[in-house]
């Protein structure tokens, strides 16, 4: 079977399995969402009209059944607490929260990349010694924390960004930019770390194989050599790595939006469970999951451009 | 015929532990314009760092610490960078021993090609691409038009070793270093490759430094042979001189190991022990550990290389006492 065809079919049924449980999660975590809604004075008669329109008093099944062929046409309901279709609640703050995430992915993928590779061409040397310690600092400190401090240095001292500033990109471009590149920073910081110790390793490792030795008997340029001929293989397992943390970069959107009073899907996740919002949080969680799903199908991809072995598989 | 690369008393040291070990030392060879010059001896004993040293691709650790290395005349320790870069691949070209290694595995053979001859030629890509499929077929691979866009993983050893080969031609070089060619591939194919390998001297009259620990592959292919053990040269001749008259203990355990049909039925020979590494060898002469001639002098003072015939060095106490026969010697052992 085609390799394309392969991996987005392995990627849809891993989306089905995301969707089942993000379904049962919701109905095994206590808490009866019509409790939730009408407070705790509300009559058991009450309960139950509630319970029967939010389709409670279905079968689990039934309502399985119901969910998933809305999540099919991406309609996932209506929120309980905003009466409003979880789509465009969704819709209103995806915005943030994926801009943020991509800002971050550009940030790593343009200053990790020279980073490693300067740090393995100099492997033991003054720079690799300084991008090690600048490594080992970005690990240690969590992003929220590294949120903060850009804030105070930046915000507060230097005052070259505007504190909680956020416009959408349609009205302002460049204000949605400077309010979004620091919080970018701070979830981009540690990934830097892990993608430029991984990939200064790779580089020292592909630099011993023999084909380096045969390009530098060819004449090429130390330039050509390590860009054209090292950085590629090298970045097979890197690719990997990346993928696997988009996970992470999302996750840290969440909570640095917190950390700049940014109006993204952070603070409604955490209002929406809270409030047993099941419609609304099934519906976040289900998108999220489908961005993080694509960006590993994109990656799986992108290893049959890198890797020439895998097109035979 | 003209010198056209001449190694004047190279040494090698190895910086391991801040301490200096010696890879070779010594090592005097001159290769004339043309010929196939052959060097020979077990794994170990240096012939790889010597001829990477020729083109300054030695391990880093290792340094020419003294001597000099002249190609055409000009000292190659004293070149630049830059103009080392120059040489490489258009005056003189590599061969490496395993192909599957040595070629990028993620970049097509075409583009390996055609790297080669845009790095030392101002062409154009779709110019360079027609060279390189000519190179190709020279080199006798099939179908070139397809394979210009396969990557490695997909040709067989021995196209592999055919690419490395159309690779280091691609410039026409005067000087090819095939560094154990044919040691990763088998028997038949080994044939084809050298026989491409007599065939590129013979049309485009390059001189080739041929590696190569099978004695019995270097018969065939070379008008000189240097036979090496532990980091120095123990004997020097022409092709027939070595095989008629080895002279040297160990070129005649070498002669005696390389399988002939009259040998049939009776074991193969194989001489005792092994190369001794760099932090086992001693003073003397370096082979005496293993040789059944060995006498005390042997362990205490250096044989030099001394001429036995014309043109034919021998660096053995030995070797000039010529009633010591290797048969005789041997039923004492």
């Amino acid at each position: 079977m085609d390799y394309v065809l392969k991996k987005t079919v392995s990627s849809l049924f891993t989306l089905f399995v995301v969707i089942v449980l993000v379904f049962l999660a919701f109905r095994i975590i206590p808490g009866n969402p019509a409790n939730i809604i009408l407070g705790v004075e509300a009559t058991p008669a009450q309960v139950e009209e509630l319970e029967q329109k939010l389709g409670l008093d279905q079968t689990l099944f039934e309502q399985f059944i119901h969910w998933f062929k809305g999540v099919l046409v991406l309609d996932f309901g209506e929120s309980l607490r905003f009466s409003e279709p979880v789509l465009s609640l969704i819709h209103e703050r995806m915005g943030v929260t994926f801009s943020l995430a991509f800002m971050a992915i550009v940030i790593t993928i343009f200053v990790s990349i020279p980073l490693g590779i300067i740090a393995a061409n100099y492997k033991g040397k003054f720079l690799d010694v300084l991008i090690s310690i600048g490594t080992q600092i970005g690990l240690a400190i969590p992003s929220f924390w590294m949120g903060i401090i850009l804030i105070m240095i930046f915000g507060l001292m230097l005052h070259l960004i505007s504190v909680g500033g956020y416009v959408p990109w349609s009205e302002n471009p460049l204000r949605a930019f400077k309010a979004l590149l620091f919080p970018a920073t701070a979830i981009a910081i540690p990934q830097i770390a892990i993608l430029v110790r991984y990939l200064r390793t790779t580089m020292i490792e592909q630099l011993n194989f023999d084909y380096v030795r045969t390009a530098k008997s060819k004449g090429l340029k130390d330039s050509t050599i390590l860009l054209k001929h090292v950085l590629k293989n090298a970045l097979i397992p890197v690719i990997t790595i990346a993928g696997l943390n988009f996970g992470a970069i999302l996750a840290g959107s969440l909570v640095i939006e917190q950390v700049y009073a940014l109006p993204g899907f952070g603070r409604m996740l955490i209002t929406a469970i809270g409030d047993r919002d099941f419609p609304l949080v099934q519906g976040m969680v289900v998108m999220i999951a489908i961005i993080a799903i694509t960006v590993n199908l994109l990656v799986d991809i992108s290893y049959r451009y890198l890797d020439p072995k895998i097109k035979l598989k | 015929m003209s010198e056209i690369l001449s190694i004047h008393h190279v040494t090698v040291h190895l910086e391991q532990n801040r301490r200096k070990l010696t890879v070779l030392s010594d090592i005097s060879i001159t290769v004339q314009k043309g010929e196939i010059f052959g060097i020979v001896g077990e794994s170990g004993c240096g012939k790889s760092v010597l001829s990477n040293s020729i083109l300054d691709l030695q391990p880093k650790k290792m340094r020419v610490s003294s001597g000099d290395i002249l190609f055409e005349g000009q000292s190659m320790l004293k070149k630049s960078k830059h103009q080392l870069q120059k040489m490489r691949g258009k005056e003189i070209s590599m061969i490496f021993q395993n192909p599957m290694s040595s070629l990028n595995p993620s970049l097509t053979v075409g583009y390996q090609i055609v790297e080669i001859i845009r790095a030392h030629q101002n062409i154009s890509k779709k110019e360079a691409k027609g060279i390189a499929i000519d190179v190709m077929k020279k080199v006798g691979l099939p179908r070139a038009e397809q394979l210009f866009y396969d990557y490695p993983h997909q040709l067989s050893g021995g196209m592999q070793q055919r690419v490395m080969i159309a690779i280091a031609i691609a410039c026409q070089p005067k000087f090819l270093i095939a560094d154990e060619p044919t040691t990763a591939l088998d028997v038949t194919i080994q044939a084809q490759i050298l026989h491409l390998l007599k065939e590129i001297r013979r049309e485009q009259n390059t001189t080739i430094l041929l590696i190569s620990h099978d004695l019995g592959v270097m018969g065939d292919m070379c008008d000189r042979i240097a036979v090496m053990y532990a980091g120095e040269i123990v004997e020097i001749g022409t092709t027939a001189q070595i095989f008629e008259n080895p002279s040297h203990p160990y070129t005649k355990g070498l002669m005696e190991s390389i399988p002939t049909p009259d040998k049939k039925g009776n074991p193969l020979y194989s001489i005792p022990g092994n190369v001794p590494s760099l932090q086992e060898r001693m003073g003397g002469c370096p082979f005496a550990s293993r040789c059944h001639l060995a006498i005390d002098m042997c362990f205490t003072s250096k044989p030099q290389l001394k001429k036995v015939a014309k043109a034919h060095d021998v660096s053995c106490f030995f070797s000039e006492m010529e009633e010591v026969s290797f048969e005789y010697a041997k039923s004492f052992s």
